[in-house]
């Protein structure tokens, strides 16, 4: 009986730092400040905070406890679409890309054509991402 | 006319090309009494760029200076920044216009090649055909080692994605505002130009050779 509770204490420890760890990762990166000045609803962010811990906790759940939602392939697509926006927005808001560009175009002289480095980077994620997973055996 | 003053605003950053006469005009602005604002404006100041950077960093209390001179009347008040910024035009690095034609597309390959080994990278590493296998299970309920329904879709909202974050595609914007990667740019400049007036600040007084000079040619 006490093995349960400490395995519940435990687990709950545990699931305390992860969701930290998440919160602290999508603050660092400045994503929900962005898309709050992109869509101008500043003011309302608490709605974010619940929109971003019930998805963390409806995942969670969800493939831990085999849940199944029953939806149609459509579903499946609509949400892999948002999916691949969130994962865009991670990838463009990494320091990697942010500090480097500005950096590398200056090096290379290409500054008034910084647009079109841009959109080689975006063509490019696109291109790879498409290709891994259209490409059979590649994991 | 005994108690007239002058309003002297510098620039931040004034770029001119090499050799070029230049005048108060150009590298500050100029206000105040309405008698001496085109002369003031067309006292020419040679400009040596003697070491290789091609910067130069001048201060206000030069310019008082030179004013001082040539019409010691005048009351000179500096207003705004202490120092301007003076950068040589660069020539371009590419002597025929058909070298950037052949240069930007290969960096373009060179980055669209680079990002996409970063994504896959990524994919390989958070092991996401697992998480795709996991997640299509939980909205649909049937197994599949590819879900591509979902895959698909996935990838391009990651171009969206980026797009979203920069701002604009190609030149079209969404928002009025600047773009994260104009304001980064930006920031590097500054930084830039902070770093060149630190350095600078030792010999910016050895503006005693461009006061021979002028007084050189005589007051007009």
């Amino acid at each position: 009986m006490d093995r349960i509770i400490l395995l519940m204490v435990i687990g709950l420890a545990e699931g305390v730092v992860v969701g930290t760890a998440l919160v602290a990762f999508l603050t660092l990166l400045d994503i929900v400040p962005r898309l709050a000045q992109l869509t101008g609803t500043g003011d309302r962010c608490r709605f974010f905070e619940y929109a971003i811990t019930s998805g963390a906790v409806f995942g969670t759940l969800g493939v831990f406890l085999g849940w199944n939602m029953h939806l149609p392939g459509l579903a499946a697509a609509v949400i892999g679409f948002f999916m691949g926006i969130f994962v865009g927005l991670l990838a463009a808001a990494l320091t990697e890309v942010l500090n480097v560009l500005p950096v590398l175009s200056r090096r290379l002289g290409l500054q008034r054509e910084i647009a079109g480095l841009l959109a080689a980077i975006i063509f490019g994620k696109i291109a790879g991402s498409l290709f891994y997973w259209l490409v059979p055996g590649l994991w | 006319m005994s108690n007239e003053t002058i309003y002297l605003r510098l620039f931040s950053q004034v770029e001119i090309d090499a050799g070029e006469m230049v005048t108060l005009g150009t590298l500050a602005e100029i206000e105040g009494s309405p008698d001496y604002k085109e002369k003031i404006s067309s006292i020419p100041i040679k400009i040596n760029f003697d070491n290789d950077d091609g910067k130069k960093v001048l201060s206000s209390l030069l310019f008082v200076n030179l004013i001082n001179i040539y019409y010691p009347h005048l009351k000179v008040q500096v207003v705004g920044n202490a120092d301007v910024l003076i950068k040589q035009a660069e020539k371009s690095i590419f002597p025929f216009h058909f070298f950037k034609l052949l240069y930007l597309p290969a960096v373009c390959i060179l980055l669209f090649v680079g990002s996409a080994m970063a994504i896959i990278n990524f994919h390989a590493d958070v092991n996401m055909p697992t998480v795709h296998q996991q997640i299509f299970k939980l909205i649909t309920g049937e197994e599949n080692r590819n879900p591509l329904v979902l895959q698909i879709p996935y990838s391009i909202g990651i171009g969206l994605g980026m797009t979203l974050f920069f701002n604009h595609f190609f030149k079209k914007r969404f928002n009025r505002e600047p773009s994260p990667l104009e304001m980064e740019m930006f920031n590097y400049e500054e930084n830039i130009n902070k770093y060149i007036r630190a350095k600078q600040k030792d010999d910016r007084y050895s503006a005693g050779e461009k006061e021979n000079e002028t007084r050189s040619r005589g007051k007009r």
